[in-house]
C-alpha cells in the first residue's frame, strides 16, 4: 500500500491548495463525493467480512449485485449520509461485542432493489433508508425540496426520520412547506450574492435534517464526517442566517472528506486547543475543521458587507469572525501537529485571512469583535480550570 | 515542515475504481489497513462538527 499511497501525494497536496483558493471546481466536488462513495463501500465491505453467515449475507450480495447492473442508480444510494453512520456504527459495536443493527441493510437492500424496479418483498410500514416508508399503496417518498435561483438548482431530502441521521440532536418539525419556503429564500440569497458558495452547496448538501428549534439569532446546525451530504439545521431566524449556516456546514463536509484522503494531522497528538467557538477543548483535528468553516463563514460576512454596505450586522460578523478565524489558524499553524498537506491548508488560510484583517470595518465593529472575543476567552477559562491560552 | 503526503494519505484515493463486488476480493490486511486509517487509531471517533449554542454569534440587534 506504501507504493499506492505516494501516487496520490500530489493529489493531496493539489487539493489542500485548491481549497485555500477557493477553487472548489466541479472536477473536484466530484471526486470528492466520488471519495466518499468508496469510503462507504469500504466500511460497508468491513461490516460484511465480520457478519458472515448471517441472515444479512443476502443483502450484501443483493447490493453488490445491483451495482454490477445499475452502477449509477448505487452511485446514487451508497453516498446517501446514512450508510457511513450506519456502519460506522456498526463497526463500533462489533467492536464492542455488541449486535450491529443488519435488519436496517435489509431494508436498505430492499429500496435499491424497489429503485432499480424490481419487488423486494416489503410490509406495509416497512421503513426503507433515503427513500420513505412502504404503504399499501407504494412507496410514501421521503418529502424533497427544490430551490431554483440565477439558473442554479438545489434538490435536498427533508430526512426527520431515518435512526441513523438522530446522532445530530433532537429532531425538530418536519414541515416540508415551511422548510421549502425558508430554503427558496436562502437560495436566493445564496445565488445573488455567494455565487460560487452556492454552487459547492448545490454539489454536496444532499439532505437536511430538521433539528428542535431554539429562540436564538443563529440557528443550532450541526454535520458528521460519516455523513456525507447532511446538514442538520434548526428553524433559521431569517434567510441569511440560513445562507450562512449552510456555507458554514457545506465546508464542513468538504473538509470532512478531504481527511478520508489524507491525514491533515498527527492522528497520535492527544493535545487539547482553545476554540474560540467552542466551551471545550478541542483536538488539533477538530480545531481545524472549526478554523476552515470560520474562513467561510468570514468570507460570507466579507461578501454580505460589499453588498450591503449600511448593514451592521455583516460588519461586525466580518470583523469577528476573521479574528477568530486568524487567531485559531495562528494557533494551528504553530502547533507542530500538521502534516505536510495540513501545513499548506493552514498556512495557505493564514495568508488569505491576513489580507482580509487589513480592510477597514467600523470601530464600533471592531470594538463589538473584541469584546465578544475577550468574554469568550474568560468564560472558557473559567470553565476550564488547568489550560491556558 | 510536516511529514511528506505520501505518509500520511489513507490510501482510500487509490480504490475508487472499485465496486462492492471487487472489494470481496481485496486481502484482509489490505482492507483493514485502510479502514483504521479511516476510522482513526483508536477506533471509530466522533466526527460531529457542532458549534455550541450561540457560541461567539454576533447579535443581531448589535
Amino acid at each position: 500500500m506504501r507504493w499506492l499511497n505516494e501516487c496520490s501525494a500530489a493529489e493531496t497536496y493539489e487539493i489542500c491548495h485548491r481549497l485555500v483558493d477557493d477553487d472548489l471546481t466541479s472536477e473536484l466536488l466530484t471526486r470528492l463525493r466520488e471519495i466518499q462513495l468508496h469510503r462507504n463501500q469500504l466500511l460497508v465491505e468491513a461490516v460484511r467480512r465480520q457478519v458472515r453467515g448471517t441472515d444479512a449475507d443476502a443483502a450484501f450480495r443483493a447490493l453488490a449485485e445491483l451495482q454490477e447492473s445499475d452502477p449509477r442508480l448505487m452511485a446514487e444510494l451508497l453516498v446517501l449520509p446514512q450508510v457511513g453512520c450506519w456502519a460506522v456504527d456498526c463497526l463500533r459495536r462489533l467492536r464492542d461485542g455488541e449486535d450491529p443493527d443488519l435488519g436496517y441493510l435489509v431494508s436498505f437492500s430492499a429500496g435499491a432493489a424497489l429503485r432499480a424496479g424490481r419487488r423486494p418483498q416489503l410490509g406495509p410500514g416497512a421503513f426503507v433508508p433515503g427513500l420513505g416508508t412502504f404503504a399499501e399503496s407504494g412507496l410514501v417518498p421521503i418529502p424533497s425540496l427544490h430551490a431554483q435561483a440565477n439558473g442554479l438548482g438545489l434538490a435536498v431530502r427533508l430526512d426527520a426520520v431515518d435512526p441513523y441521521l438522530a446522532g445530530f440532536g433532537r429532531r425538530g418539525e418536519a414541515d416540508p412547506v415551511w422548510w421549502q419556503r425558508e430554503l427558496g429564500r436562502a437560495w436566493q440569497v445564496l445565488c445573488e450574492r455567494h455565487h460560487h458558495a452556492a454552487g459547492t452547496i448545490s454539489a454536496v448538501f444532499t439532505t437536511l435534517v430538521p433539528l428542535e428549534g431554539r429562540d436564538r439569532a443563529r440557528p443550532a446546525s450541526a454535520t458528521s464526517g460519516w455523513a456525507y451530504g447532511a446538514i442538520a439545521l434548526s428553524p433559521p431566524p431569517d434567510p441569511i442566517a440560513f445562507a450562512e449556516s449552510l456555507v458554514h456546514e457545506v465546508w464542513h463536509l468538504v473538509l470532512g472528506a478531504v481527511e478520508d484522503m489524507v491525514e491533515l494531522t498527527d492522528p497520535d497528538d492527544g493535545r487539547r486547543w482553545y476554540a474560540p467557538w467552542r466551551s471545550d477543548p478541542r483536538p488539533l483535528g477538530a480545531l481545524l475543521q472549526g478554523c476552515f468553516a470560520n474562513f467561510a463563514i468570514t468570507a460570507f460576512w466579507r461578501a454580505e458587507r460589499h453588498a450591503n454596505p449600511a448593514v451592521e450586522r455583516a460588519e461586525a460578523e466580518f470583523a469577528y469572525r476573521r479574528a477568530i478565524a486568524f487567531e485559531a489558524l495562528t494557533r494551528a499553524s504553530g502547533s507542530g501537529g500538521l502534516t505536510g498537506p495540513g501545513e499548506v491548508l493552514v498556512n495557505g488560510l493564514l495568508g488569505r485571512l491576513g489580507e482580509w484583517l487589513h480592510e477597514p470595518v467600523p470601530a464600533s465593529a471592531e470594538r463589538r469583535a473584541a469584546e465578544l472575543r475577550d468574554g469568550h476567552r474568560a468564560r472558557w477559562l473559567s470553565t476550564n480550570p488547568g489550560f491556558s491560552i | 515542515m510536516g511529514e511528506p503526503a505520501h505518509a500520511v494519505g489513507t490510501g482510500l484515493a487509490e480504490l475508487t475504481d472499485m465496486t462492492l463486488l471487487q472489494l470481496t476480493e481485496l486481502d484482509d490486511a489490505t482492507l483493514d489497513g485502510l479502514v483504521s486509517k479511516i476510522l482513526g487509531r483508536r477506533g471509530p471517533w466522533d466526527r460531529l462538527w457542532q458549534e455550541d449554542a450561540n457560541n461567539g454569534a454576533v447579535p443581531c440587534d448589535g
